[in-house]
């Protein structure tokens, strides 16, 4: 069984969420939503007859879908109009009804753009049921549905490896010597390091070099000026 | 007997003294978290945790074998005067 955790899921919450919150605005004030919690779900061709449907892919792969059926569209109509709907919408009903969802859905921050309904990807997906209800408590619903084959789906958490510490130190740069010389090194001895006093230092962590600079003190303490990165 | 005979009586590593290692000046470390460190860029200052007349750290192959005084010498090069030699 999957777990409630899973991203569509938790994506449609968000969105639902933001949809329900800008709603009363959307509606200008003539009603409310309010969202269910995402379920599996698999439409029925029956389901889609005559449905209207909205697609969102801002670019990012994120599969999203928005369906309103027929039954729920007319109610939806009889709510905007605040008077009963015919059975079959007319061009200008059913733009009222395309412009109601539309200014809706705006409240995601992502485009949508009407499809046909045969579009909608026939495998099983997540839905989020929302119901919308007037000043007089009429109401209709509409869903959002994202497909369990998203690419949300198949991204692996990522660890968060922000706050592991690590050591960086600062190296001049190394010299090759002789192990007779080193063999004779004593206390006063001078090693000299074939670099002046401006020596590009090297910042590492354990055996990678990742950045360097040059040496210098800030707060009464020895510093690096970092300049350029591996 | 040449010098190199001298050295090598003086030395037990008389028959490798001619092998080149590479010796490295650490000047200090600073710990910072990984985010911190991937962040550093042109311009970005690294304080080290020691003052500016601590020793430094002679590194032989990695391994640290001595530690001493960074000086600038007349030559105007930087130089490391041992202060303490690891036994």
């Amino acid at each position: 069984m999957r777990s409630v955790e899973d991203p569509a899921s938790a994506l449609l919450v968000r969105i639902a969420t933001s949809i329900a919150a800008n709603a009363p605005k959307a509606l200008r004030g003539r009603g409310s939503v309010c969202a269910e919690a995402p379920r599996l779900h698999s439409w029925s061709p029956e389901e889609l007859k005559s449905a209207q449907v909205w697609h969102s892919d801002d670019g990012d792969a994120i599969d999203l879908w928005c369906v309103l059926g027929a039954s729920e569209a007319r109610s939806l109509l009889k709510i905007v109009l605040q008077g009963p709907a015919g059975d079959e919408p007319t061009p200008l009903e059913r733009n009222i009804v395309r412009d109601t969802i539309e200014r809706l859905l705006a409240a995601a921050g992502r485009v949508w753009e009407e499809r046909a309904s045969a579009q909608l990807p026939p495998s099983t997906g997540w839905r989020c049921r929302l119901t919308l209800t007037d000043a007089l408590g009429a109401t209709t619903a509409f869903t959002l549905h994202c497909p369990s084959d998203s690419r949300l789906e198949t991204q692996p958490k990522c660890v968060d490896l922000r706050p592991i510490p690590v050591v960086v130190d600062a190296m001049l740069p190394p010299i090759d010597l002789r192990v007779d010389a080193i063999a004779r090194w004593r206390d006063g001895e001078l090693v000299a390091l074939a670099c002046g006093a401006d020596a590009v230092v090297r910042l590492r962590v354990g055996a990678v070099w990742f950045a360097s600079g040059s040496l210098g003190i800030s707060r009464g303490r020895r510093a690096i000026l970092v300049s350029s990165q591996a | 007997m040449d010098d190199s005979n001298d050295a090598r009586a003086e030395s037990p590593y008389a028959a490798l003294g001619e092998i080149e290692v590479t010796v490295a000046a650490r000047l200090g470390g600073v710990r910072m978290p990984l985010s911190a460190a991937a962040a550093l860029c042109d311009g970005s200052l690294v304080t080290l945790d020691c003052a500016p007349d601590s020793p430094v750290t002679l590194l032989v192959n990695g391994v640290a074998i001595a530690t001493g005084e960074l000086v600038v010498t007349d030559d105007g090069e930087l130089a490391v005067e041992i202060s303490d030699v690891r036994p």
